[in-house]
């Protein structure tokens, strides 16, 4: 216990270069295994951080005195959303009111399934808080699951699952509806795949995915109205 | 560096006008808000943030990973949840898209 590495785990600088080296780690795996989707940096970095944290026997406070400081710019991306939204809402300048009334019932669907069957599964409490963000984008996720007391790792746990679920699952089974409009798919992707939904519209076309953009922004902007109430009624 | 402190602008007054108005609309929400609705009257405000926010996005993964560092303190709850976990996010996830689909198919253009 007195190596000079423990006096630094007191410290901030702990926390900061141990998310750094996580980071760029996971990116290295992610370009070199050509982006598969199981390796999702996200959940690469934070395995390396939690098994460091447990072959250290670091507790997470000491991790989070340094941590915090990129948790604390959560904020300012949210805020920041609304340079996407005004370029791609810019791009599509028809049936505005067909699209607000389809999102906002796409928000309101993919909120209620996710209580639903936490509840039909009786599971947790704070798991049933912590699902219903999962489809939206996950820095207004953990905003809207703070709201509701739901948990914010979480949260984090259930957007990265659902993207990579959603993300494999939403063109195959578009295509089995027969829907083909570039609008619809790319919205219905934005919508139930968040990032990594619209990130895949963008690389099939540049409407596709502007459509992706602006059906996963509005869908957080409503989940953001509704799910504090659908909580409030549906949670015991 | 005007660009985030802009960004940084429009979070306070969102949070300024949770605190007196909206409890259950999370600040920097109305943040995004009011600066699209300013984007819309002043569109050279576009030109001054476009490159913070393009910066921002681009290391986006590191605020998630701090968030699911956290899940350290929910081994059990993961562990004994783990299969209905993955149920959930799965059905959910294809009600989801087929209903959305069926929705928006009236979507003309």
């Amino acid at each position: 216990m007195t190596s000079p590495l423990y006096n630094i785990v007191g410290t901030p600088l702990f926390g900061i270069s141990l998310t750094l080296v996580a980071y760029q780690a996971s990116q290295v795996l992610f370009q070199k295994s050509n982006q598969f989707p199981l390796l999702n940096p996200v959940l690469i970095a934070v395995t390396l951080i939690i098994t460091t944290l447990k072959l250290g026997h670091i507790s997470f406070d000491q991790y989070w005195q340094g941590a915090q400081i990129f948790s604390f710019f959560n904020g300012i991306v949210v805020v920041a959303l609304a340079i996407p939204l005004y370029r791609y809402a810019k791009e599509i300048k028809q049936c505005y009111l067909e699209i607000l009334i389809a999102v906002f019932f796409a928000a309101l669907i993919a909120s209620f399934t996710g209580i639903i069957l936490a509840k039909v599964l009786n599971l947790d409490d704070i798991i049933l808080r912590s699902v219903a963000a999962r489809s939206v984008t996950t820095p207004l996720a953990i905003l809207i699951t703070e709201v509701v007391h739901g948990n914010s790792a979480l949260i984090t746990l259930f957007a990265i699952l659902n993207g990579i679920c959603s993300s494999i699952i939403c063109f195959p089974l578009l295509k089995k509806l027969s829907i083909e409009n570039e609008a619809v798919i790319g919205l219905t992707a934005g919508i139930a795949a968040s990032a990594i939904g619209t990130a895949i519209s963008f690389s099939k076309s540049y409407r596709m995915g502007s459509y992706a953009a602006l059906g996963m922004i509005l869908n957080g902007i409503f989940s953001a109205m509704t799910i504090p109430v659908l909580i409030k009624a549906l949670a015991t | 560096m005007q660009g985030l402190i802009l960004l940084f602008c429009f979070q306070i007054a969102g949070q300024i006008l949770q605190s007196l108005f909206f409890t259950m609309i999370p600040g920097p929400l109305i943040g995004m808000l009011l600066l699209f609705f300013s984007l819309n009257l002043v569109p050279k405000l576009y030109k001054r943030i476009l490159p913070t926010t393009n910066i921002i996005f681009k290391h986006l993964m590191l605020i998630y990973i701090v968030y699911g560092a956290g899940l350290v303190n929910y081994e059990s709850l993961i562990k004994d949840n783990g299969s209905n976990i993955m149920t959930i996010v799965a059905i959910a996830a294809a009600i989801t898209i087929v209903l959305t689909g069926l929705i928006s198919k009236r979507i003309k253009p």
